[in-house]
Protein backbone atom coordinates (compact mmCIF):
# COMPACT_ATOMS: atom_id res chain seq x y z
CA UNK A 1 0.00 0.00 0.00
CA UNK A 2 2.94 2.75 0.83
CA UNK A 3 3.59 2.23 -2.94
CA UNK A 4 0.40 2.97 -3.83
CA UNK A 5 0.63 6.21 -2.07
CA UNK A 6 3.71 7.00 -3.43
CA UNK A 7 2.90 6.39 -6.81
CA UNK A 8 -0.43 8.49 -6.69
CA UNK A 9 1.39 11.33 -4.78
CA UNK A 10 4.05 11.29 -7.50
CA UNK A 11 1.73 11.18 -10.30
CA UNK A 12 -0.65 13.55 -8.77
CA UNK A 13 2.68 16.50 -9.46
CA UNK A 14 0.63 16.57 -13.30
CA UNK A 15 -2.43 18.32 -12.58
CA UNK A 16 -4.44 17.07 -15.61
CA UNK A 17 -3.58 13.29 -14.40
CA UNK A 18 -4.75 14.12 -10.52
CA UNK A 19 -8.06 15.52 -11.61
CA UNK A 20 -9.41 12.82 -13.84
CA UNK A 21 -7.63 9.66 -11.45
CA UNK A 22 -9.70 11.72 -8.69
CA UNK A 23 -12.76 12.49 -10.75
CA UNK A 24 -13.08 9.21 -11.71
CA UNK A 25 -12.68 7.75 -8.43
CA UNK A 26 -16.01 10.64 -7.25
CA UNK A 27 -17.92 8.62 -9.55
CA UNK A 28 -17.13 5.18 -8.51
CA UNK A 29 -17.16 5.89 -5.13
CA UNK A 30 -21.09 7.58 -5.73
CA UNK A 31 -21.65 4.57 -7.51
CA UNK A 32 -20.51 2.40 -4.85
CA UNK A 33 -22.43 4.46 -2.16
CA UNK A 34 -25.84 4.17 -4.01
CA UNK A 35 -25.71 0.31 -4.52
CA UNK A 36 -24.78 -0.28 -0.64
CA UNK A 37 -27.35 2.42 0.64
CA UNK A 38 -29.80 0.03 -1.83
CA UNK A 39 -28.46 -3.01 -0.41
CA UNK A 40 -28.55 -1.93 3.65
CA UNK A 41 -32.61 -0.79 3.03
CA UNK A 42 -33.66 -3.83 1.12
CA UNK A 43 -34.73 -2.88 -2.19
CA UNK A 44 -34.21 -3.55 -5.71
CA UNK A 45 -33.39 -0.90 -8.51
CA UNK A 46 -37.20 -1.01 -9.03
CA UNK A 47 -37.86 -0.23 -5.64
CA UNK A 48 -35.50 2.76 -5.66
CA UNK A 49 -36.72 3.86 -8.93
CA UNK A 50 -39.80 4.19 -7.62
CA UNK A 51 -39.14 6.35 -4.54
CA UNK A 52 -36.34 8.71 -6.24
CA UNK A 53 -38.48 9.26 -9.43
CA UNK A 54 -35.16 7.84 -11.49
CA UNK A 55 -35.40 5.88 -13.97
CA UNK A 56 -34.29 2.05 -13.39
CA UNK A 57 -32.00 1.89 -16.52
CA UNK A 58 -30.37 4.96 -14.93
CA UNK A 59 -29.48 3.98 -11.92
CA UNK A 60 -28.23 0.30 -13.26
CA UNK A 61 -25.92 3.23 -14.93
CA UNK A 62 -25.00 5.15 -11.88
CA UNK A 63 -24.26 2.08 -10.31
CA UNK A 64 -22.32 0.44 -12.48
CA UNK A 65 -20.33 4.24 -12.53
CA UNK A 66 -20.80 4.30 -15.99
CA UNK A 67 -21.71 8.15 -16.20
CA UNK A 68 -19.81 11.62 -16.92
CA UNK A 69 -21.92 13.50 -14.64
CA UNK A 70 -25.31 13.97 -12.36
CA UNK A 71 -27.32 16.88 -12.21
CA UNK A 72 -27.57 18.34 -7.96
CA UNK A 73 -31.45 17.63 -8.49
CA UNK A 74 -30.48 14.09 -9.12
CA UNK A 75 -28.74 13.59 -6.03
CA UNK A 76 -30.88 15.55 -3.89
CA UNK A 77 -33.80 13.11 -5.47
CA UNK A 78 -31.35 10.34 -3.83
CA UNK A 79 -30.84 11.99 -0.96
CA UNK A 80 -34.81 11.97 -0.15
CA UNK A 81 -35.46 8.75 -1.17
CA UNK A 82 -33.00 7.18 0.89
CA UNK A 83 -33.78 9.82 3.70
CA UNK A 84 -30.04 11.03 4.34
CA UNK A 85 -28.31 14.13 4.06
CA UNK A 86 -26.66 15.05 1.11
CA UNK A 87 -22.94 16.32 1.64
CA UNK A 88 -21.07 17.77 -1.29
CA UNK A 89 -17.95 19.14 -0.51
CA UNK A 90 -14.35 20.51 -1.63
CA UNK A 91 -11.32 18.84 -0.22
CA UNK A 92 -7.51 18.10 -0.39
CA UNK A 93 -5.75 15.86 -2.70
CA UNK A 94 -4.25 13.94 -0.09
CA UNK A 95 -7.98 13.33 1.87
CA UNK A 96 -9.14 12.03 -1.92
CA UNK A 97 -5.80 9.35 -1.79
CA UNK A 98 -6.72 7.97 1.37
CA UNK A 99 -10.16 7.88 0.89
CA UNK A 100 -9.43 5.99 -2.01
CA UNK A 101 -7.72 3.33 -0.35
CA UNK A 102 -10.41 3.87 2.89
CA UNK A 103 -13.66 2.47 1.39
CA UNK A 104 -15.40 0.08 3.17
CA UNK A 105 -18.83 -0.82 2.83
CA UNK A 106 -19.59 0.14 6.58
CA UNK A 107 -18.02 3.66 5.75
CA UNK A 108 -20.76 3.98 2.48
CA UNK A 109 -23.71 2.47 4.63
CA UNK A 110 -25.68 5.68 6.15
CA UNK A 111 -28.47 5.45 8.30
CA UNK A 112 -31.81 6.64 7.29
CA UNK A 113 -32.99 10.35 9.29
CA UNK A 114 -35.30 8.72 11.51
CA UNK A 115 -33.09 5.18 12.90
CA UNK A 116 -30.27 7.71 12.76
CA UNK A 117 -31.61 10.72 15.20
CA UNK A 118 -33.27 8.59 17.25
CA UNK A 119 -29.98 7.76 18.38
CA UNK A 120 -27.59 10.64 17.72
CA UNK A 121 -27.15 12.87 20.38
CA UNK A 122 -29.78 10.89 23.10
CA UNK A 123 -26.30 8.24 23.96
CA UNK A 124 -23.89 11.14 22.84
CA UNK A 125 -22.11 13.98 24.75
CA UNK A 126 -22.11 16.64 22.61
CA UNK A 127 -18.87 18.92 23.47
CA UNK A 128 -16.80 21.53 22.24
CA UNK A 129 -13.02 21.05 22.27
CA UNK A 130 -10.01 22.77 22.79
CA UNK A 131 -10.40 23.98 18.85
CA UNK A 132 -13.78 25.08 19.36
CA UNK A 133 -15.08 22.45 17.70
CA UNK A 134 -18.23 20.75 17.95
CA UNK A 135 -18.02 17.03 18.69
CA UNK A 136 -20.54 14.24 19.35
CA UNK A 137 -19.11 11.44 21.54
CA UNK A 138 -20.83 8.14 22.85
CA UNK A 139 -21.03 8.26 26.88
CA UNK A 140 -18.50 4.84 26.98
CA UNK A 141 -15.87 6.70 25.13
CA UNK A 142 -15.87 9.78 27.57
CA UNK A 143 -13.45 8.26 30.18
CA UNK A 144 -10.92 10.01 32.29
CA UNK A 145 -8.38 8.18 34.10
CA UNK A 146 -7.96 9.91 37.81
CA UNK A 147 -4.61 9.75 39.85
CA UNK A 148 -4.50 7.31 42.16
CA UNK A 149 -5.16 7.66 46.02
CA UNK A 150 -1.53 5.56 46.32
CA UNK A 151 1.81 5.29 44.91
CA UNK A 152 1.42 2.13 42.26
CA UNK A 153 3.97 -0.46 42.69
CA UNK A 154 4.61 -1.94 38.81
CA UNK A 155 5.26 -5.63 38.56
CA UNK A 156 8.47 -6.48 36.86
CA UNK A 157 7.20 -10.43 36.13
CA UNK A 158 5.04 -9.61 33.76
CA UNK A 159 6.42 -8.90 30.18
CA UNK A 160 4.29 -7.95 27.71
CA UNK A 161 2.24 -6.07 30.40
CA UNK A 162 2.77 -4.62 33.50
CA UNK A 163 0.16 -4.82 36.05
CA UNK A 164 -0.20 -2.43 38.59
CA UNK A 165 -0.95 -3.69 42.08
CA UNK A 166 -3.78 -0.98 43.12
CA UNK A 167 -7.15 -0.71 41.30
CA UNK A 168 -6.90 1.54 38.01
CA UNK A 169 -9.72 4.25 39.02
CA UNK A 170 -11.99 5.47 36.10
CA UNK A 171 -14.70 8.17 35.72
CA UNK A 172 -16.94 7.80 33.48
CA UNK A 173 -18.62 10.58 32.83
CA UNK A 174 -22.20 10.43 30.49
CA UNK B 1 -2.93 -4.69 -1.95
CA UNK B 2 -5.18 -7.37 -1.86
CA UNK B 3 -5.60 -8.68 -5.52
CA UNK B 4 -3.28 -9.01 -7.42
CA UNK B 5 -3.26 -7.71 -11.03
CA UNK B 6 -1.79 -8.98 -13.84
CA UNK B 7 -1.45 -8.26 -17.82
CA UNK B 8 -1.51 -10.96 -20.68
CA UNK B 9 1.58 -10.92 -22.80
CA UNK B 10 1.72 -12.31 -26.74
CA UNK B 11 3.73 -15.14 -27.65
CA UNK B 12 6.65 -12.54 -28.71
CA UNK B 13 7.03 -11.56 -25.03
CA UNK B 14 4.92 -7.86 -25.51
CA UNK B 15 2.78 -6.82 -22.91
CA UNK B 16 -0.38 -6.04 -24.85
CA UNK B 17 -2.45 -4.34 -22.96
CA UNK B 18 0.45 -1.90 -21.32
CA UNK B 19 0.89 -1.16 -25.18
CA UNK B 20 -3.00 -0.25 -25.88
CA UNK B 21 -2.46 1.88 -22.24
CA UNK B 22 0.13 3.74 -23.99
CA UNK B 23 -2.03 4.45 -26.67
CA UNK B 24 -4.36 6.48 -24.89
CA UNK B 25 -4.67 10.58 -23.94
CA UNK B 26 -3.63 11.07 -20.42
CA UNK B 27 -7.15 12.16 -19.09
CA UNK B 28 -8.30 8.33 -20.13
CA UNK B 29 -4.92 6.70 -18.56
CA UNK B 30 -6.12 8.70 -15.50
CA UNK B 31 -9.45 7.06 -15.39
CA UNK B 32 -8.48 3.90 -16.03
CA UNK B 33 -5.97 3.65 -13.49
CA UNK B 34 -8.31 4.87 -11.28
CA UNK B 35 -10.24 1.51 -11.77
CA UNK B 36 -7.99 -0.45 -12.30
CA UNK B 37 -6.77 0.62 -8.31
CA UNK B 38 -9.81 0.06 -7.16
CA UNK B 39 -9.99 -3.28 -8.72
CA UNK B 40 -6.92 -4.20 -6.71
CA UNK B 41 -8.20 -2.83 -3.24
CA UNK B 42 -11.36 -3.90 -3.55
CA UNK B 43 -12.20 -6.28 -6.33
CA UNK B 44 -15.86 -6.05 -6.85
CA UNK B 45 -17.12 -5.85 -3.66
CA UNK B 46 -17.84 -2.39 -3.30
CA UNK B 47 -19.91 -2.31 -6.63
CA UNK B 48 -20.19 -5.54 -8.69
CA UNK B 49 -21.38 -3.72 -11.44
CA UNK B 50 -18.18 -1.84 -12.18
CA UNK B 51 -17.04 -5.52 -13.34
CA UNK B 52 -19.83 -6.58 -16.09
CA UNK B 53 -19.83 -9.77 -18.12
CA UNK B 54 -19.50 -9.81 -21.52
CA UNK B 55 -21.36 -12.02 -24.12
CA UNK B 56 -18.76 -14.75 -23.31
CA UNK B 57 -18.89 -16.18 -20.48
CA UNK B 58 -15.73 -15.63 -17.79
CA UNK B 59 -14.65 -12.41 -19.91
CA UNK B 60 -15.62 -8.91 -18.32
CA UNK B 61 -15.27 -5.69 -19.01
CA UNK B 62 -14.77 -3.12 -16.59
CA UNK B 63 -16.48 0.46 -17.28
CA UNK B 64 -14.54 3.34 -17.79
CA UNK B 65 -16.07 6.48 -19.33
CA UNK B 66 -14.88 9.19 -21.25
CA UNK B 67 -15.53 10.69 -24.41
CA UNK B 68 -14.49 7.21 -25.41
CA UNK B 69 -16.16 4.50 -23.62
CA UNK B 70 -12.72 2.33 -22.60
CA UNK B 71 -13.78 -1.46 -21.78
CA UNK B 72 -11.18 -3.21 -20.81
CA UNK B 73 -11.21 -7.03 -20.70
CA UNK B 74 -10.09 -9.73 -18.13
CA UNK B 75 -10.82 -12.41 -16.21
CA UNK B 76 -10.94 -13.57 -12.57
CA UNK B 77 -7.39 -15.75 -12.03
CA UNK B 78 -7.27 -17.55 -14.28
CA UNK B 79 -4.72 -19.55 -12.26
CA UNK B 80 -6.17 -18.17 -8.79
CA UNK B 81 -9.43 -17.02 -9.17
CA UNK B 82 -9.92 -15.41 -6.01
CA UNK B 83 -7.06 -13.30 -5.66
CA UNK B 84 -6.04 -12.62 -9.42
CA UNK B 85 -7.45 -10.45 -12.03
CA UNK B 86 -5.64 -10.88 -15.36
CA UNK B 87 -6.06 -7.88 -18.03
CA UNK B 88 -6.33 -9.75 -21.82
CA UNK B 89 -6.63 -7.29 -23.70
CA UNK B 90 -7.51 -3.25 -24.70
CA UNK B 91 -11.37 -2.77 -26.36
CA UNK B 92 -14.02 0.36 -26.36
CA UNK B 93 -17.70 0.27 -27.04
CA UNK B 94 -18.84 2.34 -29.69
CA UNK B 95 -22.87 2.38 -29.63
CA UNK B 96 -22.79 -1.01 -28.74
CA UNK B 97 -20.27 -2.95 -31.11
CA UNK B 98 -16.70 -3.77 -29.82
CA UNK B 99 -13.89 -2.14 -31.26
CA UNK B 100 -12.00 -4.10 -32.16
CA UNK B 101 -14.77 -6.99 -33.37
CA UNK B 102 -15.41 -9.72 -31.51
CA UNK B 103 -13.19 -8.51 -28.93
CA UNK B 104 -14.59 -11.10 -25.75
CA UNK B 105 -13.77 -13.66 -27.99
CA UNK B 106 -10.54 -12.40 -28.37
CA UNK B 107 -10.04 -11.89 -25.18
CA UNK B 108 -11.11 -15.61 -24.14
CA UNK B 109 -8.55 -17.02 -26.09
CA UNK B 110 -5.79 -14.86 -24.66
CA UNK B 111 -7.31 -16.35 -21.50
CA UNK B 112 -6.67 -19.89 -22.48
CA UNK B 113 -3.09 -19.24 -23.51
CA UNK B 114 -2.55 -18.05 -20.16
CA UNK B 115 -3.92 -21.12 -18.79
CA UNK B 116 -1.86 -22.98 -20.90
CA UNK B 117 1.77 -21.15 -19.72
CA UNK B 118 0.70 -18.99 -16.87
CA UNK B 119 4.55 -18.69 -16.30
CA UNK B 120 5.22 -16.55 -19.70
CA UNK B 121 2.12 -15.32 -20.88
CA UNK B 122 1.33 -13.08 -18.42
CA UNK B 123 3.21 -10.21 -16.07
CA UNK B 124 2.33 -8.35 -13.13
CA UNK B 125 0.74 -5.16 -14.22
CA UNK B 126 2.42 -2.31 -14.39
CA UNK B 127 0.57 1.37 -13.71
CA UNK B 128 1.21 3.50 -16.59
CA UNK B 129 1.38 7.33 -15.97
Amino acid sequence: MKTFFNRLKSNFSDKDYAHNYMESHSVSRLAAQIYALRNQRGWSQEQLSALSGIAQERISKIESADFDSLTMKTLQKFSRAFDVNLHIAFDSFSHGILDVANLNREKLEIKSREQDLSTSFTNQTVFVNGDGEWKAMNHLRMVEVAAPRQPLKIMPSETNWQNLEAPQEIALHG
Amino acid sequence: MPFILYDYVNEDGLNEFQEWTLGLEKPHRAKLNERLDKLAIYGDVLHPEMLSGTEVPGIKKIRCRGNVQLRPLLCNGPINIKREYTLLMGAKEVGSKWVPRNAPSQADKKKTEVINDPINRRIEHENVL
